[in-house]
């Protein structure tokens, strides 16, 4: 029988808890980006470059569903291009202790509209408890002022409750009637 | 499909790339663009790339004395440098592609960077007029405004973090395993060979997650509390049957008038409760403070029993009262501080108890505008179709619990709770059809089984 493979992309500036998201659901220990070289040449194991981050939820023996971390801060659209093939949908963290997440969210939907036109997004607002402002609803006004629809969820990375909430909105808004 | 490169890959040095940058190209190289770049040590470099956002740019730039060279710049801002081609970021595969070629045409028309690309670098001298504009560049960079998200200059410490690097499992056959797409050749002398993959095509092992089971309400105790929050209405036939509650017989109109007066003047509004229990709506916060727990027996008995008179009052407390408010003295004042839209949310849900306020236009098509912040609202049965639903498709509640084949009370309340935070576009000029094109049934199988995993019920 040959493999089902998925793929889930989050995005998001650095600090906004892609990596601590994806492990939070992975099944196995992801591959983050966010180690230090330093820290590694401790090792004398082989060590190998990686893009992004990497998590992954087995479904069964054939069906996979991958979770991709796209580097925060890079501007790299290709990269973005070559995650996002294949890709069921976007999730988008934001930190709302940065000093301008508007700007972020214009950044990356900017970034991944085609995709998102073709696909769906979530948005999940993090660190909202260090930083209450912007609220939600000024989120979603901003989304709506660049004609965009998307769920907007306050969510702790660190939460395997919160980010299956994100994925479960994911997946009820490719298909409302898909039921488990 | 990316153009295969003329005279084979262009080989190139990377220079002040971030590791995450540098993974990122390598990455690129590796697999799309193999014919068009590779990456090279410095003295075999025909050319070079570099990220002139990079706080080490300048002193790379001097240090590698790239100039002899010519090369790709990297910036969100245009760089005119000699026998360089600028590519703004964001990057594209295209814009890669005819840099090559850029570059090529470059080796090809101009001599001088013919015999310097025989020659090892650091043998050419360079002109007065070369090293001039240099120190012009050098200048422009520090004068740059910080791009977007770089970062300040590092520690040069982190200059020899060459690459993002992972280790794999401790266990030595493991190592065998790994199967690296392409191997690139390393970029400094000190650098460990770096191998560049996908994780998800590489038949590496992963470590494995033992996860420990977050504790949750047991399914006898949800249930009771959705039957608090949504009733236990049987579907009616026809809308003329749909039970109505009013509103303005209930604390619920109190928490809406409360919300809407501190939301138009921005400040703190105390609702007084009963004489020992009030509520704080700190509407520049999004927070509200209730002195009962608002999964309480009382709190529950207060939304759903019709008010008295006076029952209930509003004002906006100064500063000094605010200070002479005691928390109360039993439990842990921080678990009644509560998202503001989850206070009005569960009072709704607790005086509708599944039914629908008095003056809803049944028929009415609506959309959901927004939806409800699901993370830390109370949850009841089939709540994320119905937002999903609604927020796709204009339609009124009896067609609702139709489509999704659900109980009606559910998406009573939900129309409830979602009307009460003002979450519905109701003007009838602005409904739109927000569906993509209609869902693959071959998708629908597998996202019913993640369905299924996400909510711990496993795939078999």
């Amino acid at each position: 029988m040959s493999m089902i493979n998925r793929k889930i992309i989050f995005t998001g500036p650095v600090g906004a808890g892609k990596t601590t998201a994806i492990a939070s659901i992975s099944d196995i220990k992801p591959i983050a980006t966010d180690e230090y070289a330093s820290d590694m040449t401790k090792s004398r194991k082989p060590q190998t470059t990686v893009a992004m981050d990497y998590g992954l939820i087995r479904l069964s023996e054939n069906e996979r569903v991958h979770l991709y971390g796209t580097p925060g801060q890079e501007r790299f659209d290709f990269m973005w291009d070559i995650l996002t093939k294949g890709g069921i949908g976007l999730i988008l963290l934001l930190d709302n202790t940065r000093h301008d997440p508007f700007q972020d969210i214009r950044f990356y939907t900017n970034a991944f509209r085609d995709f998102i036109e073709k696909q769906q997004m979530v948005v999940g607002v993090t660190r909202m408890d260090l930083q209450r402002k912007p609220s939600l609803p000024e989120y979603r006004h901003y989304l709506e002022s660049l004609s965009l629809q998307a769920p907007v969820f306050e969510v702790d990375a660190r939460s395997n409750k919160d980010i299956t909430m994100l994925l479960q909105a994911l997946l009820f808004s490719l298909d409302p009637g898909v039921i488990s | 499909m990316l153009k295969h490169s003329k005279s084979g890959p262009l080989k190139v040095a990377l220079l002040a790339i971030s590791p995450h940058n540098r993974a990122i190209l390598e990455f690129f190289f590796s697999g799309a663009g193999r014919n068009l770049f590779k990456v090279v040590i410095d003295t075999e470099a025909d050319a070079f790339i570099l990220d002139y956002d990079h706080p080490d740019a300048k002193e790379d730039w001097h240090k590698q004395e790239a100039l002899q060279k010519p090369g790709i710049i990297l910036s969100v801002h245009q760089i005119d440098l000699p026998l360089c081609i600028w590519i703004p970021k964001p990057l594209t595969s295209r814009a890669l592609t005819e840099a090559v070629e850029k570059v090529q045409e470059l080796m090809v028309t101009q001599p001088a960077l013919a015999g310097s690309l025989s020659h090892p670098v650091g043998k050419l001298e360079r002109g007065d007029t070369q090293a001039k504009e240099i120190v012009r560049e050098s200048q422009h960079f520090r004068d740059l405004p910080k791009p977007f998200g770089i970062p300040e200059r590092a520690d040069r410490v982190d200059k020899k973090l060459r690459s993002l690097m992972i280790s794999l499992p401790d266990d030595a056959d493991d190592e065998e395993v790994v199967l690296p797409l392409v191997s690139v050749e390393p970029t400094a002398p000190t650098s460990a060979p770096v191998t560049v993959f996908d994780p998800a095509e590489t038949n590496i092992p992963l470590e494995e997650i033992d996860r420990p089971i977050e504790s949750t309400a047991s399914q006898a105790e949800a249930e009771l509390r959705w039957k608090t929050l949504c009733g236990e209405q049987d579907d009616v036939q026809a809308s003329s049957d749909i039970a109505l509650f009013t509103p303005e017989n209930y604390l619920l109109a109190s928490v809406l008038d409360a919300l809407r007066q501190a939301q138009e003047v921005q400040q703190t509004l105390h609702l007084k409760l009963s004489a020992q229990h009030y509520a704080l709506l700190m509407p520049k916060q999004g927070l509200a403070f209730c002195t009962l727990d608002t999964r309480s027996e009382e709190f529950r008995t207060l939304c759903n029993n019709p008010v008295q008179t006076g029952q209930f009052a509003l004002h906006i407390p100064d500063a000094k009262e605010l200070e002479q408010m005691e928390p109360p003295t039993q439990g842990d004042p921080n678990a009644l501080l509560l998202d503001l839209e989850a206070f009005v949310w569960v009072s709704s849900l607790l005086t509708a108890r599944g039914r629908l306020g008095r003056g809803v236009d049944i028929e009415q098509k609506i959309v959901l505008k927004y939806w409800p912040n699901l993370t830390r609202l109370e949850q009841f049965p089939h709540i994320m179709r119905i937002a999903a639903l609604w927020n796709q498709r204009p339609a009124n509640v009896l067609e609702i619990a139709k489509a999704l084949n659900i109980p009606q009370r559910y998406v009573f309340a939900f129309h409830t709770a979602a009307t009460a935070l003002n979450l519905f576009e109701m003007d009838q000029n602005k409904l739109n059809i927000r569906e993509k094109e209609k869902p693959k049934q071959e998708n629908r199988g597998f996202f019913s089984r993640f369905l299924k995993r996400l909510l711990g019920g496993g795939t078999n």
